[in-house]
């Protein structure tokens, strides 16, 4: 029950950041250098949660998985650059992690 | 009737196969993090239930799970709420960025669609800022809706499949796999590589120290750098 009512007051207080530039302070608001800063959010958000899961990972493990798992992003990250296909850069992650958690480790 | 007049309009059936192609590019990667945030619904010994309707309530992976883990742990509500919080006050970036595309669209899409705002959504929607109106309020329906479907589904299939699976630590790489892809497209310009490169630092440095707060310190410390490296172009 407990984890409900988590869900529940967490779901509300998620939904009031959803909404808080669409309907309590229109974002026309801000002022105009925030605005623009935001067309750089993308890239940055990008890294950000790519770099703070990869460290999650990285605690996780040991030396020889975390090498394992470091060069299996590098791998992936070139196929990202090299072919531009996001479902070939998850299947190409996918069979990364099979073949480290279920083969190598 | 005409074949004219009962023709779709061709916006309409184009933003929802918009929706549609871009829902499927991201779920690859969402799977197997809803997938992942079942089991470990199951090995916190937390309500299936529980973990299956966080997934649309909360409508945020990362912070749902760290939800349950600190519950697990045994912490208070109100002290799991706001860690929780802070995971996901990205999304207060998402809405400012976002927020001009609902401005002018009906109050009930203005008050409900935004509970669809996730890090796929808007970067799927970024990538099209020629879609207004109602082609983006058909197009933000269909990718919400479906994005959500394949979430939820995917937090159920991995508290039913988690006593089968097979130990795999490494999975959240499949969707770490996602954002990169996401990511490496979008390096075109200085700015681009200077909010990834800070973005990315910061949030790591700082999930060091406080776990919850790297990606939000990154993002910001990421876009002050990039727009600090536009002033100087």
């Amino acid at each position: 029950m407990t984890e409900l009512v988590a869900m529940l007051v967490l779901g509300a207080v998620c939904w009031v950041f959803r909404i808080v530039f669409v309907l309590l302070v229109p974002a026309t608001a801000l002022p105009a250098r925030v605005r623009r800063g935001l067309d750089h959010l993308a890239p940055a958000v990008l890294a950000g949660i790519a770099a703070v899961e990869l460290t999650g990972t990285m605690g996780a493990g040991d030396l020889r998985s975390n090498l394992l798992a470091l060069g299996a992003m590098a791998v992936v990250a070139g196929i990202a650059r090299r072919f531009g296909n996001l479902s070939l850069t998850v299947v190409a992650a996918l069979a990364a992690v099979l073949a480290i958690d279920l083969l190598v480790r | 009737m005409t074949a004219a007049v009962l023709a779709p309009d061709a916006a309409v059936v184009d933003s929802r196969r918009l929706a549609l192609r871009d829902a499927r590019t991201v779920a690859p990667g969402l799977l197997p993090f809803g997938m992942l945030l079942g089991v470990t619904v199951v090995s916190t010994g937390a309500s299936g239930l529980a973990g299956v309707l966080g997934g649309p309530i909360v409508y945020g992976g990362s912070a749902q799970l760290t939800a349950l883990t600190l519950l697990d742990r045994g912490l208070g509500l109100a002290a799991v709420v706001l860690s929780a919080a802070v995971v996901n006050a990205r999304l207060l970036l998402y809405s400012a960025a976002l927020g001009h595309r609902f401005r002018a669209q009906p109050a009930l899409f203005r008050w409900l669609a935004p509970h669809f705002i996730i890090d796929q959504t808007y970067l799927m929607a970024d990538s099209h800022p020629e879609l207004a109106g109602r082609d983006f309020r058909r197009y933000w329906t269909w990718l919400g809706g479906t994005v959500l479907v394949v979430w939820t589904g995917s937090i159920a299939l991995g508290v039913v499949l988690a006593p089968m699976l097979p130990p795999l630590p490494h999975l959240t790489l499949v969707g770490t796999a996602m954002f990169l892809g996401l990511l490496v497209p979008r390096l075109v310009d200085r700015p681009a590589v200077v909010a990834a490169v800070v973005g990315g630092g910061v949030a790591a440095a700082v999930s060091w120290v406080l776990p919850a707060a790297g990606i939000v310190a990154g993002a910001v410390a990421g876009v002050a750098a990039a727009m600090a490296v536009s002033r100087d172009d």
